[in-house]
């Protein structure tokens, strides 16, 4: 009987967070906090570093 | 059909009309956003008469269980579109996602089209190098260099700090409870400043990056239609 009303309670939260968006609010949130964390892009920087010793040893 | 795979179907429906009958009560009593109660009303409604029908009307049993199928494919549909019913914050934090997205995709996609520039550069080259070769070697890199340099330089650290001006926008409201991101005003403000100037960055140099900006520039204008009003 236990189960019963744990399962019962755990689909109301389930219904009221639906109704009330949290549930995409969370996903979406996780998946944007996850890329704000994450550093940006080094390849291009180390394309530029390359460029810039190639030149600078064609400059000498 | 096999006659066990018609049961389940049935009590498939069944299970389904009591599910929709829990929805449509919570509604009732909790007082529900208007869309989610008439949805739920929606649902309850279709079940209840639909297996009313399957159960009681319905001859065949073979057909009982196309017509629980069709509902349940309906129900879901109905359900499905409910949840499209989404806050303005959560499609706020997906667009600031497919900001970054968009500029580490563009980044990349632009070092691999320039590093394959550069390898031509050298491929038409062999040492020793004459003064004409060696020139001629130098402005091929410098013409490589140009678009990764605005990259690098000016339009990567604008869509960063945009992404970020969204971010604490985001986590102001998120902080705040405000879901329809209608309080926050200043922050909203900075947060479309931040954007227009990645947007201003990326159209200054738009010949050195060709298509590559039009997908960063959608990212950027997703997020302006959210923050700027």
């Amino acid at each position: 009987m236990s189960l019963i009303m744990d399962f019962l309670q755990e689909l109301i939260n389930f219904i009221n967070d639906m109704a009330d968006g949290k549930v995409e609010i969370e996903d979406a949130r996780t998946w944007a906090a996850a890329l704000q964390a994450k550093m940006p892009e080094q390849v291009t920087d180390r394309l530029l570093a390359e460029l810039d010793a190639k030149i600078a040893a064609l400059e000498e | 059909m096999t006659e066990r795979k018609i049961t389940i179907w049935t009590w498939t429906a069944r299970v389904l009309t009591l599910l929709g009958l829990l929805a449509g009560v919570l509604a009732a009593a909790k007082q529900l956003p208007v869309e989610i109660r008439d949805y739920a009303a929606l649902v309850v409604a279709l079940l209840g008469v639909g297996n009313g029908w399957i159960n009681g009307f319905l001859p065949a049993r073979k057909t009982r269980a196309a017509a629980s199928m069709v509902l349940l494919a309906i129900a879901a549909l109905l359900m499905l579109s409910a949840g499209c019913k989404v806050p303005p914050l959560a499609t706020a934090y997906r667009s600031h996602a497919l900001l970054l997205t968009a500029r580490d995709g563009a980044g990349a996609a632009l070092e691999k089209t320039q590093r394959a520039q550069m390898i031509k550069c050298e491929a038409d080259t062999t040492a020793p190098l004459t003064p004409k070769a060696k020139s001629d070697l130098l402005a091929c890199y410098r013409k490589v260099r140009a678009p990764v340099s605005a990259w690098v330089t000016r339009i990567k650290p604008a869509i960063t700090a945009a992404a970020s001006a969204l971010w604490l926008l985001l986590e102001i409201a998120y902080v705040a409870g405000d879901t329809a991101l209608s309080k926050n005003r200043k922050a909203a403000s900075v947060a479309c400043s931040a954007l227009e100037a990645a947007e201003a960055a990326l159209e200054q140099y738009a010949d050195k990056l060709g298509e590559l900006r039009t997908v960063v520039l959608g990212a950027i204008a997703g997020g302006k239609v959210l923050v700027c009003h």
